[in-house]
C-alpha cells in the first residue's frame, strides 16, 4: 500500500460532482482509502488522521482540491486514479449540456417550446394570477392547480379565457385529462367516447376510474376548479367545457360533476343540457333531481352511479339508480356479520379519514343523515369537528382541506398526515375505520402500503387490549396506474382491510356494519 | 443577456465602484463567480438560487461557452460588459432583491418557532442522507426511526465537535463555542465545506436574534465577525464569502425565504421552501438545514427566556425597536 | 386557438411549479418544459428605483 496526493490548484468543481466523484474513486479496484476535499486545514487534519498525508500537504491552500489516496500499486496506479478523476469530470461536463434546460420564466419557456399550447400552474396562490394572465395573453390554455387565488382574479381570468376561446381550469383544479394525457392528479384510463367536465378533483377521478372499470373510455376530462359554479363566477368554465364537448366529434356522451351549483348557474347549465344533441349525465352531488330530469338529463345518486349510468346509456342499455353492491347480497351479509363480530360492546365509533375531498363529501352525504358525524366538512354547523365532545363521537375528516395542509403536503402526495391521525384518533372505542386510497399521477408511490401499515399498527395496539377493529377501504385507481390497482388491493387485504370497488359501496358497507353493531345492542351507535 | 434579479448589496457595491474591472474567478454549470476587490465575489446564475452580491440572469446556455477563468468584465450599475466583447449583461430591468428584507416583518413567538422547527425536523429525517445529515438525530437528541445511518467519513469524524458546538451555543457560552468553531471552519466535503454551511445557518439565526434584541445578545456581532475573519484564511474563497454574508444576516434567496417562514410571518409553504434549500449543491442544502434546525433550538429557548423574565415580551420589544438600517 | 382546436393538437405543456407534475408528463412521453420559477424578489422596487439609483450615481 502506498499513499499519494494529487492536487488541482484553484479548483472549482460543484459539490454534486465532487461527491459523486469521491464515491466513484472509492470503488475502483485497488483503492483502499481515498479522501477528496478542499485543502482547508481541517480537511488536511482529517487526511492526516486517516494516514493519508504526504509531503505535498504543505503546499495546499484552501482553494486547492486534493485527492489523497492509499492504493495497492499492484492493482492500480495513482495516475489511473487521476485519469478516472479527469474522465469523470469530462463526462459530467458533457452531460450538463444534455441536462434538461429549465428556463427561468414563462416567456422564455414559451420561446423554448414552440407549439406550446398548455401551461400548468402550481406556484403559490399570490403569484399565480399574474402567471395565468401572461399565459392567456400568449394564447395558451391554462390548468391552474394553485389555490388561494382571489375570486376577483378568477373571474377576470376566466372572462378573458372565454373571450379568447381558451381553457382556464382552476383555481384549485387538481384533475384533468386532455387528449388522453392525465394532468396533475389523474388516473391512467383508456381513451373513449365519454367526456367529463368536473368541478371536483377526486370526484372526477372516481368517475373516470369507474368508467374505465366498466370497459368504456374517456374522450376529454376538463376541470373547472372548485369555485366555478358559484354565482360570482357563473359557471364560466363548466359552460365552456360543456359546449366544447358538445362540439367534439370524439365525444358521444357528457358527464357533469360538481357540488350543487348556485341556482342561477344551475339554470344556465340546465338550459344547455336541454338543447344538447348528446346525452348528458349530471351528478350535482346531492342536487335537485327533478330539475335535472325536467331538461332531459340524467341525475345520479353517487359518483359510481354517474359512471354506471353513463356507460349504460352509451351502450343503449336500461339504467337505474345503483344503490347496492357488486358482490351478491348474501356475501355482503356474511362480511357484515363476520366484521361486526370482531368488535366488543364498547366499540361504537366511526373514524373516516379521507384524502380526497369529494370522496369525503360523498361519505358525509350518504352517512350524515343516519349518524351524528363530527367533521371539518359538517352537514350542519353544530357538527363541526371543534364541537366534538371530549373526543367522543363519530368522526369523518377531509384531510386535504386547508387546515390540515398548511406547511405540509396534501395527504394524497404524502401519507404522513393521515398516518398521524390514525395514531391519534383511532382508539379502543373505534368500531369502523373508513378510508379512500387514491392512486394515479400525482399521488404517493404506495398509498395502499401506508394505509396497510397504519391499520396493522392499530390492530396490534388494540390486540394488546384483546380488541380488534373493522377497516373498510375503496381504491380509486386502475391497473394502468403506476401504483397498480390489483397490487394495492392485495396489500390492503393482507392487513385485514375490506376493499370495495367504489367509494359509494365502501360507505354503504360501513353503514351496514354500523347498523349491525347497533342491532347487537352494543351501545348507542347514534 | 438580461438580469432578472439583482441583490441590493451588489447594487450598492456598483454604485460605490463605477466601472469596476472584475475577473472571472470560477465557472460552474449554472453559475459564474467574478472576483472583485481582494477576496469578494459577485455571482451570476441562470438556474441556481441567487446569492448576496448576486445576479439572476436569463442566459439559456452554460456560462462556460463564453467565459473562462481570468477574463475581465467591467461592472456598471446598468450593465456588465466583457472585455472580450462576447457578452453584456443588461441590469436595467432587474427586480431588486432585498437581502435583509425579512427583518422588517413581525417576529413569531417561541411556541410557533418550536412547532415549525419540529415540523422541519420530521421532514428532514425522511430525506436521503448526505453530508452532515446523518448527524441529525444526534444533534437534536431525537430517537430516530429505523432508517439506517448511511453516514460517511466526514460526518463521523466531526460528530463530537458539532455536538459540542451546538451544546455550547445552547448554553450561550459563546467563547467556548468560538473555540469549537475553530474545529469546524473549512471542514467537510464540497467546495463550500459542509461545516461552513452548517455554521452559516447558525450565524444568520444569531444575527437575526441580535438585530431583534441587541441588548440581549451583544456577543453575536463579535462572534460572527470572528468566525467570518477566521474563514478568510481557513476555507475556500467561495465559502468565506458565504460566511461573511451570513455573519451580516444575508443568505441566498431560498434560504432567506425559509428563514422568513421559520421566524417571521409568512404565508408560504414551509416544506416547499425547505425542499428548495435542500436541492442546493450535493449536501450544502442539507448541511445548512441541519445547522438551521440546531440553531432554531437555541433561538426558541433564547426568546422563551426573555418572555419568562417578565420583560416586555419578544414581539412587544421588537415593535419598539427602530427598523435596523442596512 | 379554441378548446376544440386544442383537442386536435399534440399537447405541449409548460410547467410552472411542482416538479412532480413535470416528471409525470415526461414519463408519459409528453413534450414539456419545467420553468425554474422563482417569485419576483421584493416585488416592490423595480426599474423606477434602479433608474433613480443610476441618476444618483451620475450626479455625484
Amino acid at each position: 500500500m502506498t499513499i499519494h496526493t494529487s492536487i488541482k490548484k484553484n479548483a472549482y468543481y460543484d459539490s454534486v460532482t465532487l461527491m459523486l466523484l469521491s464515491r466513484q474513486l472509492q470503488e475502483l479496484a485497488g483503492v483502499e482509502d481515498v479522501l477528496v476535499g478542499m485543502g482547508t486545514e481541517l480537511n488536511l487534519d482529517l487526511a492526516r488522521d486517516l494516514g493519508l498525508e504526504t509531503g505535498e500537504f504543505d503546499t495546499l491552500t484552501p482553494n486547492d482540491l486534493f485527492i489523497a489516496a492509499k492504493i495497492d500499486e499492484a492493482q492500480i496506479s495513482m495516475k489511473a486514479v487521476e485519469d478516472a478523476f479527469n474522465a469523470y469530470l469530462n463526462k459530467s461536463a458533457e452531460s450538463d449540456s444534455d441536462e434538461d434546460y429549465q428556463p427561468p420564466s414563462l416567456s422564455s419557456a414559451i420561446q423554448a417550446l414552440p407549439g406550446a399550447n398548455m401551461v400548468l400552474v402550481s406556484v403559490p396562490g399570490q403569484y399565480a394570477a399574474a402567471e395565468v394572465e401572461d399565459a392567456l395573453d400568449a394564447g395558451l390554455h391554462v390548468m391552474l392547480f394553485s389555490d388561494n387565488v382571489p375570486v376577483e382574479d378568477e373571474l377576470r381570468l376566466k372572462q378573458k379565457a372565454v373571450e379568447k376561446g381558451l381553457l382556464m381550469m382552476g383555481p384549485d383544479c387538481g384533475t384533468a385529462i386532455i387528449n388522453g394525457i392525465p394532468l396533475c392528479f389523474a388516473n391512467a384510463v383508456r381513451r373513449g367516447k365519454i367526456g367529463v367536465v368536473g368541478a371536483s378533483g377526486t370526484g372526477t377521478q372516481e368517475v373516470t376510474v369507474q368508467i374505465h372499470k366498466l370497459g368504456e373510455g374517456l374522450s376529454q376530462v376538463i376541470g373547472t376548479g372548485g369555485r366555478d359554479l358559484k354565482e360570482q363566477i357563473g359557471g364560466l368554465m363548466m359552460i365552456q367545457g360543456f359546449e366544447s364537448l358538445i362540439a367534439d366529434p370524439e365525444t358521444e356522451l357528457i358527464v357533469l360533476i360538481s357540488k350543487p351549483p348556485d341556482p342561477s348557474v344551475a339554470e344556465k347549465i340546465y338550459q344547455i343540457a336541454k338543447s344538447s344533441p348528446k346525452p348528458v349525465v349530471i351528478d350535482f352531488i346531492g342536487g335537485d333531481r327533478k330539475a335535472i330530469e325536467a331538461v332531459g338529463a340524467i341525475p345520479c345518486i353517487s359518483l359510481e352511479d354517474a359512471a354506471q349510468k353513463a356507460v349504460k346509456l352509451l351502450r343503449g342499455q336500461e339504467y337505474e339508480d345503483f344503490t347496492g353492491f357488486s358482490l351478491p347480497e348474501e356475501q355482503i351479509e356474511q362480511i357484515v356479520e363476520k366484521e361486526a363480530a370482531k368488535l366488543k360492546g364498547d366499540q361504537t365509533e366511526l373514524r373516516a379519514l379521507f384524502t380526497g375531498g369529494t370522496l369525503a363529501d360523498e361519505a358525509m352525504k350518504l352517512l350524515g343523515d343516519h349518524y351524528e358525524i363530527y367533521s371539518n366538512i359538517p352537514l350542519s354547523p353544530e357538527m363541526a369537528i371543534e364541537n366534538l365532545p371530549e373526543g367522543r363521537g363519530h368522526i369523518c375528516l377531509d384531510l386535504g382541506e386547508d387546515e390540515f395542509t398548511r406547511g405540509r403536503p396534501h395527504p394524497m402526495i404524502d401519507p404522513q398526515t393521515r398516518t398521524e391521525f390514525f395514531e391519534s384518533h383511532v382508539d379502543e372505542k373505534t368500531a369502523v375505520i373508513l378510508v379512500d386510497v387514491v392512486l394515479g399521477f400525482g399521488s404517493y408511490k404506495d398509498p395502499a402500503g401506508a394505509v396497510a401499515d397504519s391499520v396493522r399498527e392499530i390492530r396490534q395496539r388494540l390486540s394488546n387490549q384483546g380488541k380488534d377493529v373493522v377497516a373498510i377501504a375503496s381504491v380509486c385507481g386502475t391497473e394502468l396506474d403506476r401504483q397498480d390497482l390489483n397490487k394495492s388491493i392485495t396489500t390492503l387485504e393482507a392487513a385485514g382491510i375490506i376493499v370495495l370497488p367504489s367509494n359509494a359501496q365502501a360507505v354503504r358497507l360501513t353503514d351496514k356494519v354500523m347498523q349491525r353493531i347497533m342491532e347487537k345492542g352494543a351501545g348507542d351507535v347514534r | 443577456m438580461n438580469a432578472i434579479t439583482a441583490a441590493d448589496d451588489l447594487l450598492e457595491f456598483l454604485e460605490d465602484h463605477p466601472s469596476f474591472v472584475a475577473r472571472v474567478h470560477s465557472i460552474f454549470p449554472h453559475a459564474v463567480n467574478l472576483l472583485v476587490l481582494e477576496d469578494a465575489l459577485v455571482t451570476l446564475t441562470n438556474q441556481d438560487d441567487i446569492t448576496p452580491m448576486g445576479l439572476k440572469v436569463d442566459c439559456d446556455t452554460s456560462f462556460a461557452e463564453f467565459m473562462q477563468a481570468g477574463d475581465e468584465i467591467v461592472l456598471d450599475i446598468d450593465r456588465f460588459t466583457a472585455a472580450n466583447g462576447l457578452i453584456t449583461v443588461n441590469l436595467r430591468n432587474a427586480e431588486v432583491w432585498e437581502t435583509r428584507s425579512m427583518l422588517i416583518l413581525d417576529a413569531l413567538p417561541a411556541e410557533t418557532v418550536s412547532q415549525t422547527r419540529f415540523r422541519l425536523m420530521r421532514w428532514l429525517e425522511k430525506q436521503s442522507v448526505q453530508g452532515l445529515l446523518p448527524l441529525l438525530p444526534r444533534l437534536t437528541r431525537q430517537a430516530m426511526s429505523s432508517k439506517p445511518a448511511n453516514d460517511n467519513l466526514y460526518s463521523r469524524h466531526i460528530a463530537d465537535d458539532l455536538e459540542a458546538f451546538t451544546q455550547a451555543i445552547n448554553s450561550s457560552d459563546w467563547e467556548p463555542a468560538l473555540h469549537l468553531a475553530d474545529r469546524l471552519i473549512g471542514f467537510g466535503m464540497g467546495s463550500t465545506p459542509a461545516c461552513d454551511d452548517f455554521l452559516a445557518a447558525y450565524m444568520v439565526v444569531l444575527r437575526i436574534a441580535n438585530e431583534l434584541n441587541p441588548a440581549r445578545f451583544p456577543w453575536v456581532r463579535e462572534f460572527n465577525d470572528i468566525i467570518a475573519s477566521k474563514a478568510n484564511k481557513r476555507t475556500t474563497l467561495i465559502s468565506a464569502n458565504m460566511l461573511r454574508h451570513a455573519s451580516e444576516g444575508r443568505v441566498s434567496l431560498n434560504q432567506q425565504q425559509l428563514l422568513q417562514a421559520c421566524l417571521f410571518k409568512s404565508d408560504k409553504d414551509l416544506i416547499l421552501l425547505a425542499e428548495k434549500v435542500l436541492q442546493h449543491g450535493a449536501s450544502s442544502g442539507g448541511d445548512f438545514l441541519l445547522g438551521l434546525v440546531c440553531a432554531l433550538e437555541w433561538y426558541q429557548n433564547a426568546i422563551t427566556e426573555i418572555s419568562k423574565e417578565g420583560d416586555k415580551t419578544w414581539v412587544e420589544y421588537k415593535r419598539l425597536q427602530p427598523v435596523p438600517t442596512l | 386557438m379554441s378548446v376544440n382546436d386544442l383537442f386536435k393538437q399534440e399537447l405541449k405543456v409548460v410547467n410552472l411549479g411542482l416538479k412532480s407534475f413535470y416528471s409525470d408528463l415526461k414519463s408519459q412521453g409528453v413534450t414539456t418544459v419545467q420553468v425554474n420559477w422563482k417569485p419576483k424578489a421584493g416585488g416592490k422596487k423595480n426599474m423606477l428605483n434602479l433608474l433613480s439609483k443610476i441618476n444618483k450615481v451620475k450626479q455625484s
